[in-house]
């Protein structure tokens, strides 16, 4: 199981809303964080949810009793049930998703990134009594969820967890900006270069970009790294920016 | 080498990992369970491919295996990956990868029906004997509620000015009659008393996160509503009717009222009194061992619901009522007093 990676001195860390696990097996992997919009709209479908739960309750309540009074009790128990069972029992069965959470890919996890147990998912749903729409408007949830590094909150601060994305994300496999003008340009740069980390996420964050933009603006783009460039290399100052770029990515991805 | 050789030669095992995890995913809790008829694939050779999909559709021990086998493959990728500079949205593929693996292996442990079966019944009465905050919420909640009782006894505006004229109204009205001649809806009150009462004790246990103030404030509301309404009720013609219905089931709902607030307060003191840890830890720890207190309130509530809408409001004679409610304060007292005496088994679950 994980845990949470210590937090670092000195070392700056992104401002992205991720956090960082490391797992036994000594590897430290992110997750996203859920943030207050997702994670509302989460609840707006398990809201759906338990409406349409509750009718159905009370039309099996009706059915089972043939309308007498005895079916009304049943009907309240179970919107009991729902109302404080529901979050509880899906989240510690399904591992920590609601239809809702499943619906938008998040997952309740608690912040040492292990699985939840039974007693944080009933925790963190009881809570609902002060987070939700009674008796605040749901506004201590939103403030302690913007003011909590990890989007948490009141329920997910007493019950020591947290929300995640998770994410799916396609996968594209190495860019290959295969162009003449490319190929023109490769025997010109040198065999091999030594791009350093911030040179090679940058290049690879163009070229996976760039079919995105006009060319006009691909040059503008490009521009602030095919400058120097071109000093560097030697290269003849006709040649756009952008293949520029796409010639050294070449080289550092796909042969070095 | 290449980094996209490198790459395309690692990409077999992350695609087989990404088919591992959907099957996982999609098999969810009910693992153990065999897929529907319509929903069973073809089935595969098994010797030439372990972890083929069996043909019931259920997920065995290879493919457990092989999806260890897979995710240490995977971190290692991703240590690799980010070591080497690979190209961005690989290494954000490879964390989603593993996030995803690391989820599917180690999952929630669910509810333990036997684990909470102890926990509620030898470690809250354990809790409980030595708990400052059940001592404060007891006194708190009867010593108001007596001296509500006496003072709408006495003084014959009190009662008026706490409930209000209209309730007091209806609340004569509806022990005008004596307990028989009453239509019974013995199910729907029940139903009634479980949603209602209920969550006012896990309301009141939850607001323990404002510092306790607010449990304090619903602890000490209840118990002026309620001992105003006992009060004014002896000074009425309709005291014995009132008193017969709310003998059987007043120990166990008046002591889960209590003990959800000494719940509540355990909360709201954990944020107060940090014993040197940080705030939020603090409070993580102490609503850790208020939950059970509160789970034990629940069943009290629910308890108290039954017999009040079965007995309470039945026939029954009035020695039988009072027979149920001294033997719900015997329980509860055994409970508290020799519950978990026995010895402490270590327990594995955290």
């Amino acid at each position: 199981m994980a845990t949470a990676a210590p937090e670092p001195a000195e070392a700056v860390e992104a401002l992205d809303t991720t956090v960082r696990l490391i797992t036994p097996e000594r590897i430290a992997f992110q997750y996203p964080l859920a943030g207050p919009f997702r994670r509302a709209s989460a609840y707006l479908i398990d809201l759906m949810v338990l409406v349409l739960l509750g009718f159905l309750g009370l039309l099996g309540s009706l059915a089972l009793s043939l309308g007498s009074a005895a079916g009304g009790g049943l009907f309240l128990v179970i919107l009991f049930v729902l109302r404080f069972g529901y979050g509880a029992l899906l989240e510690g069965i399904f591992n920590g998703q609601t239809v809702g959470k499943r619906a938008m890919s998040l997952r309740v996890v608690s912040i040492e990134g292990v699985p939840i147990g039974g007693g944080q998912a009933f925790l963190r749903n009881l809570l609902w009594c002060l987070d939700g729409a009674l008796p605040f408007a749901y506004m201590p949830a939103l403030a302690s969820m913007v003011l909590t590094r990890r989007f948490q909150r009141l329920g997910d601060l007493a019950a020591r967890t947290m929300v995640i994305v998770e994410q799916r994300p396609p996968r594209a496999g190495v860019a290959r900006p295969d162009d003449r003008a490319v190929e023109a340009l490769l025997p010109l740069l040198p065999a091999t270069i030594d791009a350093g980390p911030e040179l090679a996420r940058a290049l690879s964050d163009y070229v996976k970009h760039r079919r995105r933009f006009s060319p006009s603006r691909r040059e503008e783009m490009a521009g602030h790294l095919a400058r120097p460039a071109r000093q560097k290399f030697d290269l003849p100052a006709e040649v756009p920016g952008d293949v520029v770029l796409c010639a050294l990515y070449h080289r550092v991805f796909l042969e070095g | 080498m290449k980094v996209a050789e490198r790459l395309a030669r690692r990409e077999q095992i992350w695609r087989e990992l990404d088919l591992l995890l959907s099957r996982f995913e999609e098999a969810g809790a009910l693992r153990r369970r065999s897929v529907p008829v319509w929903r069973r694939v073809e089935p595969a050779d098994p010797e030439a491919d372990p972890t083929a999909p069996s043909p019931d559709g259920k997920i065995g021990a290879a493919e457990v295996v092989r999806l260890g086998e897979l995710y240490r493959a995977a971190c290692a990728d991703l240590m690799l990956a980010e070591a080497y500079d690979l190209p961005r949205d690989t290494v954000a593929y490879l964390h989603a990868l593993v996030g995803r693996a690391h989820n599917s292996l180690y999952r929630t442990r669910g509810f333990r029906v036997r684990s909470w079966g102890s926990e509620l019944l030898e470690v809250v009465p354990r809790r409980l004997r030595s708990d400052p905050f059940l001592r404060v919420s007891a006194v708190l909640f009867w010593g108001l509620m007596a001296l509500a009782g006496c003072l709408a006894a006495a003084r014959a505006g009190f009662a008026e000015q706490v409930v209000g004229p209209e309730q007091l109204a209806s609340l004569e009205e509806m022990y005008a009659q004596p307990l028989t001649e009453l239509p019974r809806e013995d199910e729907f009150m029940t139903g009634f008393y479980i949603n209602h009462n209920a969550a006012i004790g896990l309301k009141c246990f939850a607001y323990g996160l404002t510092f306790g103030i607010m449990t304090l404030y619903e602890l000490s509301f209840q118990a002026l509503v309620l001992g105003t309404m006992f009060g004014h009720m002896a000074t009425t013609p309709m005291a014995a009717n009132f008193y017969e219905f709310v003998t059987a089931h007043g120990p166990f709902e008046l002591t889960a009222i209590v003990l959800s607030g000494a719940a509540g307060l355990r909360l709201g003191w954990g944020l107060v009194d940090t014993q040197g840890q940080r705030r939020i830890d603090s409070l993580a720890r102490e609503s850790r061992n208020a939950l059970p207190i509160a789970g034990a309130a629940t069943c009290l509530f629910v308890l108290a619901a039954f017999v009040e809408g079965f007995v309470s409001g039945s026939p029954l004679p009035y020695t039988a009522k009072a027979g149920v409610a001294a033997g719900s304060t015997v329980l509860m007292l055994a409970f508290l007093l020799l519950g978990g005496r026995g010895a402490v088994r270590e327990s594995g679950a955290g």
